[in-house]
């Protein structure tokens, strides 16, 4: 029988969908009697898709234009 | 006239192109990566200024370095390779970053039964509602800067730019057991410091 520790553990495969099947077996019997654990589990996954959800930084044009300044500069003086 | 569209050079043609001395295809591995080199050393770092001066030094080193380029790897696990160490090198220069946490704080905690604690199971009412509104990035993006480096380029490379476990542990150069519980642990530690943050204890 796992206790709410072993599947702590076992949280992030299970949401990523590498746990192989008997191991996922025990953990969702446990789900089904530990509400702590199953409120846990949502709260985690939610986490997760919000941060999957972050728009990425964008180059701001500034950035853009310093790199390729910098790469013409430091290329040039590679090549003479 | 119709005129055909050209198929895209595969990353492999980019290669041998950048190996022979051709500067559009240096061109166009800028164009393909540029963008996503500064995101991923723009949220290691968490500082404009390391973030420019990393991306500035992946390309040169991309460009001077692609002769010894092996391609063993995938070209885009070098380049993501390249930066991710030009990003940890900054940050490792940084006298302290006082904005990380210890993660052990921030793990759950159970009882002698091995019952989770109350304390940990808590989740605000509404928790998940609030997790989906725009205003959270802000919010979210500072629970990330508090994860150690260690953590943190496990967690932005997995969980924010979505590479696989296998890239991620090549990337950095550990195993994957190590990268799977890294990630496991920076969750852990992401959903108790929002919980922080929202009660305002942070």
């Amino acid at each position: 029988m796992k206790t709410c520790r072993d599947i702590v553990d076992l949280l992030s495969d299970y949401i990523d969908g590498q746990l192989d099947p008997a191991t996922r077996g025990e953990f969702e019997v446990h789900m089904k009697d530990c509400r702590g654990c199953l409120d846990f589990l949502a709260s985690l996954r939610s986490t997760c898709s919000a941060v999957r959800a972050l728009t990425c930084n964008d180059i701001p044009a500034g950035v853009h234009r310093a790199l390729r300044t910098f790469l013409d500069r430091e290329i040039r003086r590679d090549q003479s | 006239v119709i005129l055909q569209a050209e198929a895209p050079l595969s990353d492999a043609e980019l290669v041998a192109g950048l190996k022979a001395g051709s500067d559009g295809a240096f061109e166009e591995i800028l164009r393909r990566y540029e963008s996503k080199v500064y995101g991923l050393v723009r949220s290691l770092t968490r500082d404009d200024g390391d973030a420019q001066d990393a991306l500035q030094e992946t390309f040169l080193s991309i460009y001077r370095n692609i002769g010894g380029f092996r391609e063993q790897s995938t070209l885009s696990t070098w380049i993501y390779r390249i930066a991710t160490n030009a990003a940890l090198m900054r940050l490792r220069r940084r006298r302290k970053d006082e904005r990380t946490v210890p993660i052990e704080d921030y793990l759950p905690k159970f009882e002698e039964t091995g019952r989770l604690s109350a304390e940990t199971a808590a989740w605000p009412p509404g928790g998940d509602e609030l997790l989906l509104r725009k205003e959270i990035a802000a919010q979210l993006r500072e629970a990330i800067a508090a994860l150690t480096p260690a953590y943190r380029s496990v967690f932005v490379l997995r969980e924010q730019e979505g590479l696989s476990t296998d890239e991620v542990a090549a990337i950095l150069g550990v195993s994957v057991p190590t990268v799977k519980a890294r990630l496991h642990r920076a969750r852990l530690f992401l959903r108790e410091r929002l919980k922080e943050i929202w009660r305002g204890t942070a």
